[in-house]
């Protein structure tokens, strides 16, 4: 074996030692402190309703839960938007919402411009708490309404038998 | 001056022992000093962890946990010496994937606190400025790396 593999081979041996013994410093020290951080347990933050901005203040995108969301569905003007594919709208969606993909948000929000400024409030939403797009989706409403967007982070997976789902 | 005698000048000034330490030296206190606000404040660390919405949410605990110490042990082994080369491997490693991470959150238009030495939210943005900075320490750790390889090798070869 020329001098470079063994090289190679050593560097690689020493970097995930480094690795091996640091992680177990840092799982024995999380073990033994209180209060300890729950490894594979990781929740989210929740962020309160954030009421529409007052004038010179910036406009906000804040995360709502499911009970919020129940709340908002029996108010008046409240927007819920779908921000998944159609094909994934099309097999149920929260009941009354409209479907803005974030992936095609050029095409897609143009039509639905005028009837969201008038909503009382927004709310984006997507599958799960894994997906991204309502976080997208409330981010380029944001700069396009100039208004604030909440966001139902729990999307359908948890909304799925809690609410009227409309297919 | 001629092109080369710059690049001699340049040669005598970058390409020398002190310069290989003062380089790893600092790398190394830059990421020990980066993990000791993590290492108190695991909690809000792995909250910086998920505003860049990289990772899947069961491993990003996980995460948080180990990678502040991976940060402080790399960190000594570069101001310390021993084992400098593996340490400078992972820890050119780790400044990819934040490199990686900051242009995902660029692209991705997120307003987010880089999370590099402060757990508060209120520290540097993600963005331009940790890829700038991560590329510089990129280069320092592979002079002092390359350096070092260089001394060595006549050895190994005699």
């Amino acid at each position: 074996m020329s001098n470079g593999r063994v090289y190679i081979k050593r560097l690689i041996v020493r970097s995930l030692f480094l690795v091996v013994v640091a992680s177990a410093i840092g799982l024995i020290v999380n073990a033994v402190r209180t209060p300890n951080v729950d490894l594979f347990g990781y929740k989210p933050p929740k962020k309160k309703i954030v009421e529409a901005a007052k004038p010179g203040q910036e406009a906000t995108v804040s995360e709502i839960d499911l009970a919020t969301v129940l709340t908002l569905q029996k108010a008046q003007g409240v927007v819920f938007i779908d921000a998944r594919k159609k094909v994934e709208f099309d097999t149920g969606h929260i009941r009354g919402a409209i479907n803005i993909p974030s992936e095609s948000f050029e095409e897609a929000f143009p039509p639905h411009r005028r009837s969201l400024l008038k909503a009382a409030k927004i709310v984006t939403y997507c599958s799960d708490v894994e997906c991204d797009e309502a976080y997208e989706l409330a981010e380029m409403l944001r700069e396009a309404l100039k208004r604030p967007i909440l966001v139902f982070g729990g999307g359908m997976k948890e909304y799925r038998g809690k609410g009227p789902v409309e297919e | 001056m001629s092109e080369r005698s710059a690049v001699c000048i340049l040669k005598l000034v970058f390409w020398n022992r002190i310069t290989a330490l003062v380089f790893r030296v600092f790398v190394g206190g830059v990421f020990v000093y980066a993990s000791i606000d993590k290492i108190i404040h695991p909690s809000q660390f792995a909250e910086m962890v998920y505003n860049y919405r990289i990772l899947p949410h069961i491993i990003i605990n996980f995460f948080a946990v180990i990678l502040p110490w991976i940060e402080l042990v790399i960190g000594l082994c570069l101001i310390l010496g021993p084992f400098s080369d593996g340490a400078s491997a992972v820890t050119a490693g780790l400044l990819v994937v934040f490199i990686i991470a900051s242009a995902a959150a660029l692209v991705r238009g997120l307003d987010i606190s880089c999370g590099c030495f402060t757990t508060s939210g209120e520290g540097a943005r993600a963005g331009w400025n940790v890829i700038i900075t991560n590329s510089f320490l990129i280069a320092m750790l592979a002079q002092s790396f390359f350096f070092k390889l260089r001394r060595q090798r006549p050895r190994a070869e005699a």
